[in-house]
This record gives C-alpha cells, sequence and structure tokens, in this order.
C-alpha cells in the first residue's frame, strides 16, 4: 500500500516534471506516455487483490532509468530526474507489501491446477 | 434495526422468509469460498455506482461542449486547454465524439453495476464480466486519451483528466469481484459441467457448485 501511494505521488511529480524543468521534446513525450501508465498501475496495486500490478512498475521504472541513454537525454537535469525517479519505482514496486485478504488464491489461481478457492469448496460440500 | 438484519443475512445467506439461520456447510454462501468478503455485497458496488454516476455527469458535459449545445467548457489551469483537447483530431476521430463515448462508458459502468442480488458473482457471472470489461479495458483507454494530450495534441484538459483519474481509481475495487466469478466458473470447468450454462447463471447448477 504505501509503495503504491508513493510510487502514485512520484508518477504525479514526472507528470509536470518536463513543464517545471524544461524538459526537451523526447524526454517530454517518454515522460508523458509512461507517467500516467506507472499512476495508473500504482493505484491499481493500492489494492492487495491486484497488488500484482506492480510488476509493471518494475519493468516500467527500470526503462526510466535506461531511457535517457536510448532516446539521448540533452539537459543533466532532465536526465538524473528519470534517472533516480526511476530507480526509485522500480525498487519500491519489488515491494509486496502484506496480504492481509486471501481473494480465493487472487490472479494465479485461475491458473493453477488445484487453487485455494477450489480446495476449500471441496472441503466444505 | 432493519438495516442491520438485511446486512446480516447479505454475507450469510438470503432466506426467502427473512429468517436468519446459519448454512449448513454444503450450501452456498455469498462469500466465495477463500474469500474473508463478499464481492458482490453492496457496500462494494455502490460506491462503484456513485462515482461511475459523477464520471458520467463530467463526461456528458464535455460531450455536450462537443456537440456544441454548450458554447464554453470550464477550465480552471491551463487557458483553452480543454477547448483544444476537446476539439482536436484525436477527440473527433470517431463520429461520435469521445465525451459521449466516455458519458456512454459510465452509463454501462451503472448498469453492469446495479443488475443482479449479492450473490451475482456466482448467479450471473455474464453481468459481473461485462462489469469489468466496462471498467478495466474502458479504464484504459481514458488513460491512453491523457497520455495523447501533451503528445499529440500538446495541451491539457482539466476536466478530462479528472474523468480518467475516476475511470482508474473504479479499476481496482471492480476487478474483485471480476475475479471471483472467474474462479466460479473455473470450479465449474474443473467439476466437469458447462462452463457456457453457468456463464449465463443456470439455475440447476447456480444450486449445485459452491
Amino acid at each position: 500500500m504505501v509503495p503504491a501511494i508513493i510510487n502514485t505521488i512520484l508518477g504525479l511529480f514526472l507528470m509536470v516534471a518536463p513543464a517545471l524543468f524544461d524538459f526537451s521534446k523526447a524526454a517530454s513525450t517518454n515522460t508523458y506516455i509512461v507517467a500516467p501508465l506507472i499512476i495508473t498501475f500504482a493505484i491499481t496495486a493500492m489494492w492487495e487483490a491486484n497488488r500484482s500490478t506492480r510488476y509493471f512498475n518494475i519493468i516500467a521504472g527500470l526503462w526510466l532509468v535506461a531511457a535517457p541513454f536510448v532516446l539521448d537525454y540533452q539537459s543533466s537535469s532532465e536526465m538524473w530526474i528519470t534517472i533516480l525517479s526511476g530507480a526509485v519505482i522500480a525498487g519500491l514496486s519489488l515491494i509486496r507489501g502484506e496480504i492481509k485478504g486471501k481473494y480465493g488464491g487472487g490472479w494465479r489461481s485461475l491458473f493453477q491446477a488445484n487453487p485455494p478457492h477450489l480446495h476449500q469448496a471441496d472441503e466444505s460440500r | 434495526m432493519f438495516l442491520c438484519l438485511e446486512f446480516q443475512i447479505e454475507d450469510s445467506y438470503t432466506f426467502p422468509i427473512g429468517i436468519m439461520f446459519t448454512p449448513p456447510p454444503y450450501m452456498p454462501t455469498n462469500i466465495p469460498p477463500a474469500w474473508d468478503y463478499n464481492p458482490s455485497s453492496w457496500s462494494q458496488r455502490v460506491p462503484l455506482i456513485v462515482i461511475a454516476f459523477v464520471g458520467f455527469l463530467i463526461a456528458m458535459y464535455l460531450g455536450l461542449f462537443q456537440l456544441k449545445v454548450i458554447p464554453t467548457v470550464w477550465e480552471p489551469f491551463f487557458d483553452d486547454g480543454s477547448k483544444r483537447v476537446l476539439t482536436s483530431p484525436v477527440s473527433e476521430a470517431l463520429p461520435i465524439p469521445d465525451g459521449v463515448l466516455g458519458a456512454f462508458g459510465y452509463v454501462l459502468d451503472v448498469i453492469t453495476g446495479i443488475i443482479g442480488g449479492t450473490s451475482r458473482w456466482r448467479t450471473k457471472p455474464w453481468i459481473v464480466i461485462l462489469f469489468g470489461i466496462a471498467i478495466g479495458p474502458l479504464g484504459f483507454v481514458s488513460v491512453m486519451l491523457v497520455i495523447f494530450q501533451p503528445v499529440v495534441v500538446g495541451a491539457w484538459c482539466t476536466l478530462c483528466i479528472v474523468t480518467a483519474v475516476i475511470s482508474v481509481v473504479m479499476i481496482s475495487p471492480a476487478m474483485d469481484e471480476l475475479l471471483a466469478s472467474l474462479q466460479y466458473l473455473q470450479r465449474v470447468k474443473k467439476s466437469g459441467r458447462s462452463v457456457w450454462d453457468a456463464f449465463w447463471g443456470k439455475k440447476e447448477l447456480v444450486h449445485s457448485i459452491v
């Protein structure tokens, strides 16, 4: 929950960063594409049942670390803002956090041979 | 008193006469197996219906501006940003303006949120899945539209962003009910019965599968 909230705030920061720090065209475009996706997946990951959407933000964060080199960012401010936020977002997305609810075994149960919800249903029969 | 009684029944078992009783173990309850709560309960669904209705009002307002029914559009931060976004080629790419389409999306959210009782994850999987499609993928479309604002149009639209936030916040609270329905269909499949019949909530199945 807390990592997802911090990532949402970092995503919002990235949304305003191009205007605040005068990003170049390539840096702005990349940020404006990736930041809304990071915010979306961070918000969905706030709920325990969908905590797995954090995996997307590991990839998105790593992309932000690589992007300044791939897209040839110009100024050092746009470069470091992107790399540092990306690293923090990826790092925080690694944290699973406490999951109190059971949710029948969660989304992965749909791909299991003997998922927890089936087990419980058989037991109560 | 009345509300309290209803609430108790909701999460155990609805008995025709309305008497509270502990269900025998073989009887299906409204809480899905291996869950802690019922994702189809009204306390889970009503907030979503209310938020979707607010989304509908905002999207309809933007749509009416796009249809030129309303001459101006409210924009507190970005000067003529809303106007530029709402009259952009992206917004008008389809025969119907995207604001009006968004309003239809929220209407679908509200309708599919209301239909069905508190056991609908089991009795009406089709409506829960339709609800999930209306909220999940359509929520993602509104995020794509937020990306288009600076990247394609080069302007921001405050109320469009508000509707996108509404759509995104609705995704997770709606997806849990979809998960319960999909798990139910998974149990039907493993029992060797018709998933198609279960999808449409055929009576005999509803009472034989937990």
